[in-house]
């Protein structure tokens, strides 16, 4: 978009309706109950009312994120945009003539999308990287520029690491400085900055304008907001919260044009509660704004993200809890750093093998960096159908449910290449991982790294309004980067027969509630719960056809033991579906084009509160790297042969194949309605 | 004075003084004569009357160029294509001539950054990323600016920054391009049409002779997740739901009938035809046999089996949509502009430089 940048005119004009209320913002509490959905623009040639799917990724990263930065990424939103509208972009390492050595483009553009750069050390990467800023020359820059590779860990150790060190608070008013001077000092409620940032951060802050002004600009010129409806973006960016490297991150998204002046950050608010408290200050809906906040990576939170206490070691209230379930509607349940389901090393859940899909073998973001010294092996807590019982124990407790998450997936590229999650095309993570910006020998990223996944809205038509309320209700669901289409439906009377009939849809939302909803109280006489599904196959050539397909609930005991079970409801579990690992061809069982079910819960206690989701599984395919050493007729049986940076072609602690699937969000039980 | 000028108090005045004495001292004049010739200089360059440098084009940069079109291509260029890839070389090397007269490589901390480092390689020293002036001397004075690939490219980005125009465009020439580019920015042909969906779970020749046979019966088919009603989508959208078969029919069996001439587009509906309707008030026969039933299409492979299709209503290419196109638009016409613009002043200068060697070409 070079013209944006030239065109002083335009320019202005896109500016000035991007900034539109920019200083009037600010979110009543009780605007974000989600409850009731913003009217609808009736405008869109293509509407529904029986809500048509959405594919979009909500978890974007550019030029203006440090770590994609320091990894050679010059793309910006503009680009991400454009990107995920279909049009190509060139990718690093740049040649010597600095153009790009790679090409990417989606085959199917997307319907909406969200950039989510890291709003902490936005000032700092703004400042490093333009001449023109006056700290361009300062040490820390010149470090910045000189070695990226050492400058990401340090600016994000100095940022936003150091905040989980306890601090020694400073013993008289007239020692204020030290705080500014030492991680050390302090009340622990606000992270020191570098020294080139100036006295409280105020340069850095001031230089964040720009970019946060630019993500603001380049999203409203990419949203169609002619009839067409073709493409919904959103304003929004990501709050890095990594006490010790463990992940709290969130992807703020926000619902209009309407939002802060800047984005309220980990280094201001050094806790989830913080933002939210922060989030209702500057982002009130009498000003037309409103807001969510979704976490990703609770696999690689050390325990984190779903503990039952805040900030300061307190229990969760009631009220705590629902400010939680009020801004946090949906989690990220995949991306590039893995899936966040579950992981099956306790109770029932050893039993699902497909919880082995794309495990991060870490628990926190350190990864391997210092010889995996500052991280261990995953932790079951950290895995949303886990957290998904606790914040039933919760609501028993309390009342309310924390942990009332619906699921999208996204890719956290920081390329630039929204939605770009195709195993048979993956061009690298380029924020942690390795390091793309000088050369690329071999495998495009380390061997654990995923290409990600998609969010799937259901809405009646593609803008912002109708999708943002589609986010609050959690109709929405994942998939690992594949298409399908996938409906669920909970009810007390649905008929047995809806497979069968052409109006299962109709029938679904009259007789019963969508993904993401609560079970209405049981009429009299009901036994259990009934729940149709049904999803059909990706209608990509490269797509596989679907194995089988799973609901999956969680429940906790009488005794408050946590429990889950897995049940197969239609197609083939012991099915010979598999791949020729020499070719990435399909063998056996050709799988099928869509599966459907009308499943009642055969063990059903009206006593116990529950959750169901369900989940869609393809036949095997080739994963990512697979494919990549296919290509490169890698042969692990000659050791001496495989080509440098092409080792974990041959790695056993990784698998081969993949099952792509799609995740449902969860439709919940509350034993206290019936 | 008096004495200098030679004048006698005793002499009558001669005539009235025209120019006041002043004005005769030398010095004045020596700055008159050079503030003329340097305009009269800076006019003749500009209207290209004398060189602000000379580009030689010598055998050497032919064989060059020749080399390289040939690594590219693997093939010999034409003389067309010599000339045409001599003229982008001599662009080049006039933008680099006028970026070292402008100082630029002095100026640029790109520039500088990159030869520090290259002096602090060539010294064996690390590079620190700091800016060495006694460094970037030494590298001038070695040529690198122009010899180095990323100085060069920066010198070159720099000097297109300069020469491109700041676009300026109201809303009516907005509007007036995307009038004169209305085949760029029309809308698609759309295409609303039923499904008759005979599901893959039954086999898939069963699927199809299924399919075969409901031609002729009232058979509804199987249900389908996504709807057997689909709305006004373009081709491309058809494609990627239901496959190239079932689109490629639907196009077809939409020409068909504006062919025949049975259904126009109705600009009063926005352009959309409902073609079964306008069968019916036409009272005309429709194409391919007549009876409703007939105008169901296939069977058709699509992604979850196979299925008759029926178009239900078809929108011709439509005029563009100014809200839907604008920045689009936008953008295409401010590149148009720049490139424009540069060109201009890009000629402008090409004319004050004198090229030797050229016409010699084959």
């Amino acid at each position: 978009m070079k013209w944006i940048t030239d065109n002083v005119a335009w320019q202005r004009t896109l500016l000035g309706l991007a900034l539109l209320g920019l200083s009037a913002c600010g979110r009543s509490p009780e605007s974000a109950a989600g409850g009731v959905a913003p009217p609808l623009r009736q405008d869109c040639r293509n509407i529904s009312a029986e809500r048509q799917p959405f594919f979009g990724d909500l978890h974007i990263h550019t030029t203006y994120s440090l770590d994609a930065n320091t990894q050679g990424t010059v793309l910006k939103p503009a680009d991400a945009y454009r990107f995920a509208r279909g049009e190509a972009l060139g990718l690093q390492p740049y040649d010597a003539n600095g153009e790009p050595t790679r090409r990417a483009q989606l085959d199917r553009p997307l319907d909406f999308a969200a950039v989510t750069d890291h709003a902490e050390l936005f000032g700092e990467t703004q400042i490093c990287t333009n001449a023109d800023e006056p700290g361009y020359d300062s040490l820390e820059c010149r470090f910045y520029r000189a070695q990226p590779d050492n400058a990401f860990v340090v600016f994000n150790l100095f940022g936003p690491g150091f905040t989980g060190i306890p601090k020694i608070p400073v013993p008289l008013p007239a020692l204020s400085f030290l705080s500014q001077l030492s991680p050390l000092f302090g009340d622990g409620e606000q992270i020191l900055r570098l020294p080139y940032c100036g006295l409280n951060g105020e340069r850095c802050l001031q230089a964040a304008r720009t970019p946060w002004r630019d993500m603001q600009a380049a999203a409203e010129a990419a949203y169609d907001r002619s009839s067409d409806c073709a493409f919904t973006s959103f304003v929004g960016y990501e709050y890095t919260a990594a006490p010790l490297s463990n992940n709290l991150h969130r992807n703020v998204i926000f619902a209009s044009d309407v939002v802060p002046e800047l984005p309220p950050s980990y280094i201001d608010y050094p806790a989830p509660e913080y933002l939210w408290a922060a989030l209702d200050e500057q982002c009130r809906s009498v000003d037309g704004c409103d807001v969510l906040t979704i976490p990703h990576n609770s696999n690689l939170s050390a325990g984190l993200m779903f503990q039952t206490r805040d900030d300061r070691g307190r229990a969760y209230t009631a009220e705590f809890a629902a400010q939680r379930q009020r801004n946090e509607p949906l989690a990220e349940i995949y991306q590039h750093k893995g899936q966040s389901e579950c992981l099956n090393t306790m109770g029932a859940g050893a039993q699902d093998e497909l919880c082995g899909f794309e495990v991060m073998p870490y628990n926190n973001l350190t990864g391997d960096r210092f010889g995996g010294l500052n991280t261990g092996p995953p932790m079951e807590q950290d895995f949303l159908r886990e957290a998904l019982k606790e914040g039933l124990r919760q609501q028993a407790t309390l009342g309310v449910n924390p942990f009332k998450y619906g699921f999208i997936g996204s890719t956290d590229t920081h390329l630039a290449t929204s939605g770009n999650a195709d195993e048979r095309n993956f061009p690298g993570h380029a924020g942690a991982g390795l390091n793309p910006r000088d050369g690329i020998t071999g495998l495009t990223d380390v061997i654990e790294t995923s290409p990600g996944g998609l969010a799937v809205l259901w809405a009646e038509q593609n803008t912002r309004e109708a999708l943002f309320a589609a986010m609050q209700r959690r109709e929405a669901y994942a998939t690992s980067g594949n298409r399908p289409v996938l409906r669920f439906f909970g009810g007390w009377n649905l008929p047995t027969n809806l497979c069968a009939r052409a109006d299962l849809v109709t029938r679904g939302y009259a007789d019963g509630v969508p993904m993401g909803a609560d079970l209405p109280p049981a009429p009299g006489g009901s036994t259990a719960p009934r729940f149709a599904v049904s999803v059909l196959r990706d209608p990509h050539p490269s797509a596989g056809p679907l194995q089988r397909l799973q609901i999956i609930k969680g429940w906790v005991a009488a005794d408050g033991s946590k429990q889950e079970r897995v049940y197969d409801v239609a197609g083939r579990r012991d099915s010979s579906a598999g791949v020729d690992l020499d070719t990435c061809e399909p063998t056996g069982d050709p799988g099928f084009a869509s599966l459907c079910s009308v499943w009642q819960d055969p063990e059903f206690d009206a006593a116990q509160g529950a959750f169901y989701y369900a989940r869609a599984v393809e036949n095997p395919s080739c994963r990512w790297a697979t494919q990549q050493c296919v290509a490169a007729k890698v042969d692990c049986s000659a050791p001496d042969s495989v080509p440098e940076g092409f080792e974990d072609c041959c790695n056993a602690d990784f698998p081969k194949t993949i099952q792509e699937r799609a995740w449902s969000s969860p439709i919940w039980y509350d034993a206290a309605r019936r | 004075m008096s004495a200098v000028t030679g004048v006698s108090d005793a002499m009558p005045d001669p005539a009235p003084r025209r120019v006041p004495r002043g004005w005769r001292r030398p010095l004045l004049h020596f700055i008159g004569i050079g503030v003329l010739l340097f305009g009269a200089e800076r006019a003749a360059l500009h209207a290209g009357w004398i060189a602000t440098g000379t580009l030689v084009v010598t055998d050497a940069d032919r064989l060059r160029l020749r080399q390289q079109w040939q690594q590219e291509t693997g093939r010999v260029p034409t003389p067309d294509e010599l000339r045409a890839s001599l003229r982008r070389d001599l662009d080049e090397r006039l933008l680099i001539a006028e970026a070292l007269r402008l100082r630029l490589d002095r100026d640029d901390v790109v520039v500088q950054r990159r030869l520090s480092m290259n002096m602090a390689f060539a010294a064996g020293r690390d590079a620190d990323g700091a800016v060495d002036a006694q460094a970037i001397a030494d590298a001038q004075a070695l040529q690198m600016p122009t010899r180095d690939a990323v100085t060069r490219r920066r010198l070159l980005q720099q000097m297109e920054q300069r020469l491109l125009p700041v676009v300026r465009f109201s809303d009516a020439e907005l509007d007036a391009y995307i009038d004169a580019h209305a085949a760029d920015y029309a809308q698609p042909p759309r295409y609303a049409f039923e499904l008759r969906h005979f599901a893959a779970e039954r086999g898939d020749a069963a699927a199809r002779a299924a399919a075969q046979a409901a031609l002729h019966t009232a058979d509804p088919g199987d249900p389908l997740l996504i709807g057997l009603r689909q709305p006004l989508q373009a081709r491309s959208a058809i494609v990627m739901q239901f496959g190239e078969a079932l689109a490629q029919a639907v196009v077809e069996a939409a020409a068909d009938h504006l062919v025949a001439g049975v259904v126009a587009a109705d600009p009063a509906a926005g352009g959309v035809a409902v073609i079964a309707d306008a069968v019916a008030s036409a009272g005309a026969a429709p194409p391919r046999g007549g009876a409703d039933t007939e105008r169901w299409q296939g069977p058709l492979r699509t992604p979850y089996g196979w299925a008759l299709v029926r178009v239900t209503q078809h929108q011709p290419s439509q005029p563009p949509d100014r809200a839907a196109v604008r920045n689009r638009a936008a953008a295409a016409l401010v590149h148009e502009r720049e490139q424009a613009g540069l060109q201009q002043r890009l000629q402008q200068r090409r004319d004050r430089y004198r090229v030797v060697g050229l016409e010699a070409l084959p």
